[in-house]
């Protein structure tokens, strides 16, 4: 049947767009109960035992998208400090994503939900560092997203996730092409936020790759775009970046001049873990401005905090900062014990060839009792570009 | 500001207010159906309630995803250079 009424004028469309929104409005106020509901069935589930998970996921009042976008919030929350809960949390996302009524919530929302949660699970599993399951994740989302109808925020995140994972692959250029494109997506949105956030992903990528200038640059952008009180710890993250790449980059002084801007944001919302990098790059800067005993202090905290949490890897990079000190220091005693402390950490990582040398060479030194700044600083450089 | 994890009934019915004529336009523009019209905006408005927290340019979204699903298949004739 024509739309186009007989005396050649629009139809009238009134009471299509009244049943339409009539129509919304039963459905939406289902959804809003079950958003109520959601946070007490997130408790039971988290509660249970993994062997009755499953049990309950089968129950028809788990099957519910407001649970699912819980779970991801929660995943979202644990990502920086607990990586193995964030995966744990994008797992049962995933469940209860696959089991989703697409009669009752429409074929495309069920799909773009799973699409979101594989995304999820697969950017916690780069954090917790399992990047190849993050990959087939990946796959996956990309998969259920297409038979979403491709919706444009699921892309620009699910864009975003794979940029970070090429990033932690070390394919800084196909990071930053994937960043472009979410970029572009939340430009057209006017979503100032998210570009805001992604700026500063694609600025890692370019610290990453070493081009720090851009990097500095790309920081500073996203951060002057960014809503801190929608996501305020992305702020402390941020901030983080840019101290460590203006030390990098050799300008210790603004290094350490935004980090006192940045002392009272740490404190007020960094993670413990937030305040040991803190303390890591502050003795860092310390040191290369020859202020030695401070450095010595931050670098000291630091180390222990990250030997408190076991956190060895950091701890023993943290270390090899802390033995370049007593070495300008001439505590002789001391590097010797730090060098002997850190290599078997560093022997037990996969690194590079050109790491291995000086790690052979830093073997050489700690067993003939000659361990040098210049063996250290050696070392240093291969390991960051491991 | 941190955009609301749902939106009210005010929300959707403000939203939808100030959208109707421009989505009636491009309706008829594209010869749609009252019937049709029903089950596409039912289904937008839906998508746009469940992604409410997601999204910042909701009329734009609204807009867009109209278009998309009302626009004429292009066919190999047009497509053609």
């Amino acid at each position: 049947m024509s739309p186009m009424r007989d005396d050649g004028r629009r139809p009238d469309y009134t009471p299509a767009f009244d049943r339409a929104e009539e129509g919304v409005r039963r459905r939406f106020a289902r959804h809003t109960e079950e958003l109520d509901a959601a946070a007490s069935l997130a408790v039971d589930l988290l509660a249970a035992p993994e062997a009755g998970r499953e049990e309950l996921l089968r129950q028809p009042r788990f099957r519910a998208l407001g649970l699912c976008d819980l779970l991801l919030e929660r995943c979202r929350e644990a990502w920086t400090e607990k990586p193995a809960r964030a995966v744990e949390l994008a797992v049962l996302a995933t469940e209860v994503a696959g089991r989703l009524d697409a009669a009752h919530y429409g074929a495309g929302i069920v799909e773009d939900a799973r699409a979101r949660t594989w995304g999820h699970l697969a950017n916690a599993c780069r954090i917790g560092s399992d990047l190849r399951r993050a990959e087939e994740a990946l796959a996956t989302a990309w998969e259920h997203h297409r038979k979403a109808g491709e919706d444009a925020y699921t892309e620009a995140e699910i864009l975003s996730f794979e940029g970070s994972l090429r990033n932690s692959q070390g394919q800084f250029e196909e990071a930053v092409r994937l960043f472009d494109r979410a970029l572009a997506i939340y430009r057209e949105g006017r979503d100032r936020h998210r570009e805001g956030r992604t700026l500063i992903k694609k600025g890692m990528a370019r610290g990453d790759g070493g081009r720090l200038k851009e990097a500095i640059r790309l920081l500073r952008r996203g951060l002057s775009a960014i809503d801190t009180a929608e996501e305020p710890r992305l702020e402390v993250v941020a901030r983080h970046n840019l101290i460590l790449y203006l030390h990098e980059s050799g300008d210790s002084r603004e290094a350490l001049a935004v980090l006192e801007r940045s002392r009272r944001l740490y404190e007020v919302l960094g993670e413990p873990l937030h305040r040991a990098r803190l303390r890591w790059v502050e003795g860092k800067i310390f040191r290369d401005l020859d202020r030695l005993e401070e450095a010595e202090v931050s670098l000291g905290e630091a180390r222990a905090a990250f030997l408190e949490r076991g956190i060895a890897f950091d701890a023993a990079l943290v270390s090899l900062d802390l033995a370049m000190v007593h070495a300008r220091r001439g505590n002789t005693g001391k590097v010797q014990r730090l060098a002997a402390e850190m290599l078997p950490i560093f022997e037990s990582r996969d690194v590079r060839s050109e790491a291995l040398a000086a790690l052979v060479l830093l073997r050489g030194a700690v067993d003939t009792e000659r361990v040098s700044l210049e063996i250290l600083e050696h070392l240093s450089g291969q390991l960051r570009r491991a | 500001m941190c955009p609301q994890a749902r939106p009210s009934q005010e929300d959707l019915d403000r939203l939808m207010q100030r959208l109707r004529p421009r989505i009636a336009g491009l309706l008829a523009s594209r010869n749609v159906s009252p019937e049709e019209a029903e089950r596409l905006v039912g289904e937008a408005l839906i998508e746009i309630a469940f992604r409410w927290s997601r999204m910042h340019d909701r009329a734009g979204w609204l807009l867009k995803t109209l278009d998309k699903k009302t626009r004429p298949e292009t066919t190999e004739e047009e497509s053609a250079p």
